[in-house]
């Protein structure tokens, strides 16, 4: 395995950024698997002042969980442009639900401003933004109210209607009462007593909603070809164009059960085709204990590839997108990105080119999900380094740790440029404890240009989540799909971004926007945000 | 040792669950009286005491008590070379590879004359990623021993880790060559050439994996995609079918299995590992397991009817036979036993033994 030589890319700000800011997710002690997923964090200009704000979405404790009394409210703390964060006024204060794990962004009922969707061990929330000065949660106005524990959820138009729909990944179905913890449940990993599941637990199928475009969904599982598919302990999901039909397709990642690829049959109707496709399983045929991903056109042969986090002693998997067809091959060990991931327990992770010099990188956040992997013999620990995987020239990468903090117990993360330098910022959750904010140190200038683009188009989907936008030069393309899913628990902002290194500026910008209408623009310049509007 | 140090030292380590033990911590030795250090001729006299506590825990697969002993023996004997490889062994055998690497390492600096004994370094190295120093070590231990299958199969998939996929295949090869019946190798070598977009190579490679080994999933999830990627889109449904089968299967086994490694005599978990292999219609390792069970009460009547019960549904006659052989002479007075006995004869139509089974029945009945 190659390991980078190298001061840390990140450095964390985390007690300048969110002073005090931590999270619970249960008991230290992790008895339950209700208590080891950690939080979820939401990245959008919810108050429309051209920075990165934050929801926060926050477990509870084990003793309120099973008392079934509220948990921690999601917090929002708006972005200064600096990195750092403040809290969000009374406005925009939630009720606690009853245990939050991740969610997604989105304008759902079509009025310019990013609402949001939190997942939790109980329903699924819906939260309106109220034109920028305030949230009010909607969940029963909009639909939802029933649900049992959600994970990821992506807001996507599944249906080429122009209304975001809802696509919510189930985990398990778990109760206090009928699952053992980690003294009675007589659960062991490598000799070690720890909590249960999943393994002998039941999987619950994921969901699908369609939305009306008024803030408003109807769940469509069934009709929509979701709920039929066995399921899978879902963890995290992408939303992607695998097959460059026009329509959005999702890709879950499983705990212990193979992965599911939906493949969009144009209506909003789906076929699981995950095997077919080969990226349900790691290339010997092993389902694995997956959890975050990562989509990006990192073989730049025009279709996304993706990436899954998984845990220790199975590597983390890059799937590629192969030659031939609509299939993809497992190239972990050759791309270098399989040994490293060996020790760890992968979840948030991201491409993108974060120094800046015109290849794909990727990080992922580490840890373990039984605090008794410090015992002896394990191989692992339960805080892990983060790492980060330098894009190096034959689609290789090089290895190093991610930033300067110590290991942790990290979880879910979101991407942006949260001090608006051009460059892609992290935020970190760890299962428990403080918020950390990694600041991008990438060199700026001649050999390190970047865009970051932006689409607004009139009426429906403003923000055109599902465009895609292909930078174009005589002799070589870079496309990015605008998406909001965060892979695992988290949700980025409605934009694409692209390293450039010493490249020029591109000769055009192609947008395909949702409805499949292609238009050129021309670049204004580097080093800046486009915002690139539709022409009638 | 003495007897009375060993105890103590087996005293100590009794507070310690076993799988806390950590070999880092053991003391080192000096391999100086080891110079010309032999297994094969290793005289009883030398064996420190504790050992053969070790081997009576080994055979009965009681690893957490061997894992005790074996810390026991070396706390008192830290420069005794078997008991540090054995450790070592062991450690891989419970997938705590960082420790076996430590052990086998220090087995090295005591003898390091008997690098040909320490493939399962290279294992360890593998199995915690270091691709580069596990096929540096495989390297050493094939210089010793040109002709070790399992060190030769191990240094193909660290060449092929480090993306030497060409050496991979021929070092595969090789080890058909020697073991025309190794289906693990039979197995990476058709992954290999699917890699490799060798398509048609591939396939028949992938047969030839199912065929050494037709209850393993992956050979049939490299039909499935092999054939899918040529188009032949039944077969390829037929193959996935299959492999989904076995990968539940598979899947659950390996729970059980870890399980075992530290419950070794749970007979609720050996009997899981035997339904398993019913699932799966594998006769050689439904046998195997019903063996491990047996071996937790060899007197046992209804342990074997169960083992009557999977093996006749399973259509294993000769094994059937043989326990009902079995049940005949450990419960000659049993009613039911021969009860069962005369239905089972009846259903692979054995009318001669069919009889005596109902007669035997009949009399004990009348008693």
């Amino acid at each position: 395995m190659l390991f980078l030589q190298t001061t840390p890319p990140f450095i964390e700000i985390g007690a300048r950024a969110l002073p005090g800011v931590v999270t619970t997710c249960g008991s230290p002690a992790k008895d339950y698997i209700l208590e080891v997923n950690g939080g979820g964090v939401l990245l959008a200009d919810f108050d429309g002042d051209g920075r990165l704000d934050l929801l926060l979405v926050d477990g509870s404790t084990g003793e309120r969980a099973r008392k079934q009394e509220s948990g921690l409210p999601p917090r929002l703390f708006l972005g200064k442009g600096d990195g750092t964060f403040q809290p969000a006024g009374a406005a925009w204060q939630l009720e606690g639900g009853r245990f939050g794990m991740g969610g997604a962004v989105g304008d759902i009922d079509n009025d310019g401003w990013p609402d949001a969707v939190t997942t939790q061990w109980g329903p699924t929330r819906v939260i309106r933004n109220e034109g920028g000065k305030g949230f009010r949660e909607i969940t029963t106005e909009a639909g939802l109210g029933a649900g049992s524990w959600g994970s990821s959820a992506a807001l996507f138009d599944a249906d080429c209607d122009g209304n975001l729909d809802l696509f919510v990944v189930n985990y398990l179905d778990f109760d206090f009462a009928r699952i053992g913890s980690r003294e009675t449940g007589n659960c062991r990993w490598k000799g070690h007593a720890v909590m249960c599941g999943p393994e002998g637990l039941t999987p619950l199928p994921s969901q699908f909603f369609r939305g009306l475009g008024n803030g408003r969904f109807e769940e469509r599982s069934k009709e929509a070809g979701i709920a039929g598919v066995k399921p899978g302990f879902g963890l995290g999901v992408m939303v992607l164009d695998y097959d460059r039909d026009g329509d959005s397709d999702l890709y879950v990642a499983n705990d212990s059960t193979p992965n599911h690829l939906f493949e969009n049959r144009g209506d909003g109707t789906f076929a699981e085709v995950g095997f077919a496709r080969g990226v349900s399983h790691d290339a010997n045929g092993r389902e694995q204990a997956s959890m975050g991903i990562a989509c990006a056109d990192a073989n730049e042969d025009g279709r996304d590839d993706l990436f899954v986090t998984n845990f220790s002693g199975e590597n983390n998997v890059l799937y590629l997108s192969a030659a031939k067809g609509l299939g993809y091959r497992e190239r972990s060990g050759q791309a270098g990105l399989a040994a490293p991931s060996l020790p760890l327990l992968g979840w948030g992770t991201s491409f993108a080119d974060y120094d800046l010099d015109g290849r794909l990188d990727l990080f992922v956040l580490n840890g373990h999900v039984y605090p008794q992997a410090d015992q002896p013999g394990t191989d692992t620990s339960y805080a892990q380094a983060d790492l980060f995987h330098r894009g190096l020239e034959g689609g290789k990468f090089g290895s190093a740790v991610l930033s300067d903090s110590k290991p942790a117990v990290s979880r879910a993360s979101a991407v942006g440029d949260l001090d608006n330098d051009g460059d892609l910022d992290i935020v970190a959750v760890s299962v428990e404890g403080p918020v950390r904010v990694l600041l991008n140190q990438a060199a700026h200038g001649e050999n390190h240009r970047w865009l970051r683009i932006a689409l607004r188009q009139p009426g429906k989907n403003r923000f055109a989540l599902g465009a895609r936008v292909t930078l174009e030069w005589k002799d070589r393309q870079q496309g990015a799909e605008i998406r909001t899913a965060g892979g695992y628990q988290s949700a980025v902002a409605p934009e694409v971004h692209f390293g450039l290194g010493s490249r020029p500026a591109p000769e055009r910008i192609r947008v395909r926007w949702p409805d499949g209408i292609e238009q050129e623009f021309a670049c204004a310049g580097l080093d800046r945000l486009l915002l690139l509007e539709r022409r009638p | 040792m003495s007897a009375l140090s060993l105890l103590l030292a087996a005293l100590l380590l009794a507070q310690v669950p076993a799988t806390e033990l950590d070999p880092r911590l053991l003391p080192r030795g000096d391999g100086a009286r080891w110079k010309d250090f032999d297994p094969a001729k290793l005289e009883r006299s030398v064996l420190p005491a504790g050992m053969e506590e070790v081997q009576r825990a080994l055979l009965a697969q009681d690893y957490p008590r061997a894992l005790a002993a074996l810390h026991a023996v070396l706390r008192q004997t830290e420069d005794f070379p078997p008991a540090w490889h054995q450790l070592g062994v062991l450690y891989f055998r419970l997938q705590r590879y960082g420790d076996a690497v430590v052990c086998l390492e220090r087995y090295l600096e005591l003898v390091p004359q008997r690098v040909g004994d320490t493939r399962v370094l290279a294992h360890g190295y593998y199995s915690l990623g270091e691709y580069a120093r596990a096929k540096a070590h495989y390297e050493r231990v094939l210089e010793r021993n040109p002709k070790e299958l399992e060190a030769l199969r191990g240094h193909a998939l660290a060449c092929m880790r480090l993306g030497e996929s060409e050496r991979a295949l021929s070092e595969l090869d090789a080890v058909l060559a020697l073991d025309p019946r190794h289906a693990d190798a039979a197995t990476w070598r058709a992954s290999l050439l699917y890699d490799l977009e060798r398509l048609d190579d591939a396939l028949a490679a992938a047969a030839l994996a199912r065929d050494l080994d037709a209850f393993q999933p992956k050979p049939w999830f490299l039909l499935a995609r092999i054939q899918a990627d040529r188009g032949e889109e039944k077969a390829a449904e037929e193959a996935q079918r299959r492999f989904e089968e076995l990968s539940v299967i598979s899947q659950e086994l390996r729970a059980v299995e870890n399980r075992l490694l530290y419950r070794p005599g749970d007979r609720l978990l050996l009997r899981s590992a035997c339904e398993l292999h019913r699932r799966a219609g594998n006769r050689t390792q439904l046998r195997e397991s019903l063996a491990r069970l047996f071996r937790t009460d060899p007197s046992s009547v209804e342990l074997r009817l169960y083992g009557l019960e999977l093996t006749a549904g399973l259509g294993d006659e000769a094994a059937a036979r043989l326990l009902a052989e079995q049940l005949a002479q450990l419960a000659p007075e049993d009613v039911l036993v021969w009860e069962r006995l005369e239905q089972f004869y009846a259903s692979i139509k054995d009318r001669k033994l069919q009889i005596e089974a109902g007669e035997r029945r009949l009399r004990l009945r009348g008693k």
